[in-house]
């Protein structure tokens, strides 16, 4: 047996049982996401949100066990009692951080936000406009405002080339049709040079090699920062 | 020196453990990744010193039989050992008091369900994910090793 045989011996034997259960998925990127949104937690934290964090599910009740969305769905959503995080900041209204929620352009449209934070008001009234459907009335969905988000993240994890630059142009899709309020990033965990010379091009954020233990994270975590700071002195709030 | 063959046989046989794994999307992400090929896009200095009247453009070059090894196996390093990293940050914010996550009730675990496939794509907890990346660190250093192997040219 030569040492490559043996070497992919050793892989046959440890690679099942490395695998995180996402990854049995051809879009494994809901743990990513969630890991994303630990950061918008942390930056809030630093800045003077309230802790410990809350978190609450579709119901308002305290989750034992935290659910996140792996497709994107509507923040009004009972199909699953899906979590999300409550941030206080004295003075200054609620906001609520979700994973995977749909949401209203200015045109009109719908967009994906892998990584949301929005104004509880907003978020509430969503909940409270959208109705289950029931015999003969199928269901109504309201998705929030994008005037109403404080930050909103395309999350990317793993590098493929041509759904790379595609993630990337619905990126500028979707930046181009949010309010200007809401301050848009786009992140990833690896690095891809069509995807950073578009969005370079078009000036738009973005953060790469957002991985445990790289330095990029410390700067992803003080831009979110940034973001709460302007939150917490704007008066628009 | 070694042949091309050397490196497809390799390359074949990391196909197979994925796809006994279910993780053939990696596979076909990779495979699209060498369809492309290694894309060159002139920044805007080189734009800048190009000779008079040439403009510089983009252009793809192929993926030689060892390039393309190199890149399966830093995918099977992103995706699962990193991936294994992430997961650990996860459960280490979320579920473990800490000065700085402080979720005021510990959840017994983080779940991921999608709507579209109508099913529970993940669960995460303090049982498993530990085994896992335990693991995936092992699983890293031998693709160090695999990946001297090939670097040496003897």
């Amino acid at each position: 047996m030569t040492i490559e045989d043996q070497l992919l011996a050793e892989i046959q034997s440890t690679l099942g049982s490395a695998i995180t259960p996402n990854l049995r998925r051809s879009d494994p990127s809901g743990i990513f996401e969630a890991y994303i949104l630990s950061f918008v937690l942390r930056a809030a934290i630093r800045v003077g949100a309230r802790t410990p964090i809350r978190y609450e599910d579709v119901n308002g009740n305290s989750p034992t066990i935290f659910e996140f969305r792996a497709s994107p769905s509507y923040i009004a959503s009972t199909a699953r009692p899906y979590t999300h995080a409550l941030i206080e900041f004295p003075s200054k209204p609620l906001l609520e951080a979700h994973v995977g929620v749909l949401v209203e352009g200015e045109s009109g449209v719908l967009h994906e936000c892998d990584v949301a934070v929005i104004t509880r008001e907003e978020a509430q009234r969503c909940r409270r406009e959208s109705r289950m459907g029931w015999s003969g009335s199928p269901a109504v969905w309201i998705s929030p405002d994008t005037a109403k988000i404080v930050l909103s993240v395309e999350c990317k994890f793993y590098q493929r080339a041509r759904l790379d630059v595609d993630l990337a142009r619905s990126f500028l899709g979707l930046t181009s049709d949010m309010s200007t309020r809401c301050d848009k990033y786009f992140v990833a965990s690896a690095s891809a040079d069509s995807v950073e010379v578009l969005l370079n091009e078009k000036h738009k954020i973005w953060h790469r090699n957002i991985l445990p233990g790289a330095v990029e994270t410390e700067m992803l975590q003080n831009a979110f920062q940034t973001t709460f700071r302007n939150f917490i002195t704007s008066r628009k709030w | 020196m070694k042949e091309d063959e050397y490196y497809d046989r390799i390359y074949q046989s990391l196909i197979t453990l994925l796809g006994q794994q279910g993780l053939s999307w990696i596979v076909q992400d990779v495979n699209e990744q060498i369809v492309m090929g290694k894309v060159m896009i002139p920044t805007p200095e080189e734009k800048k010193k190009a000779p008079r009247g040439k403009k510089l453009r983009t252009y793809s070059t192929a993926y030689s039989h060892k390039e393309r090894l190199r890149l399966l196996i830093n995918t099977i390093r992103h995706v699962v050992v990193h991936g294994a990293s992430i997961e650990k940050e996860v459960l280490s914010f979320y579920l473990e008091p800490d000065a700085h996550s402080q979720a005021q009730f510990r959840p017994l675990a983080i779940k991921f369900y999608s709507e579209v496939e109508q099913e529970e794509v993940a669960i995460t907890d303090e049982q498993q994910a530990p085994l896992r990346y335990a693991q995936a660190q092992k699983l890293g250093n031998i693709l160090d090793r695999l990946q001297e192997l090939l670097d040496d040219d003897h």
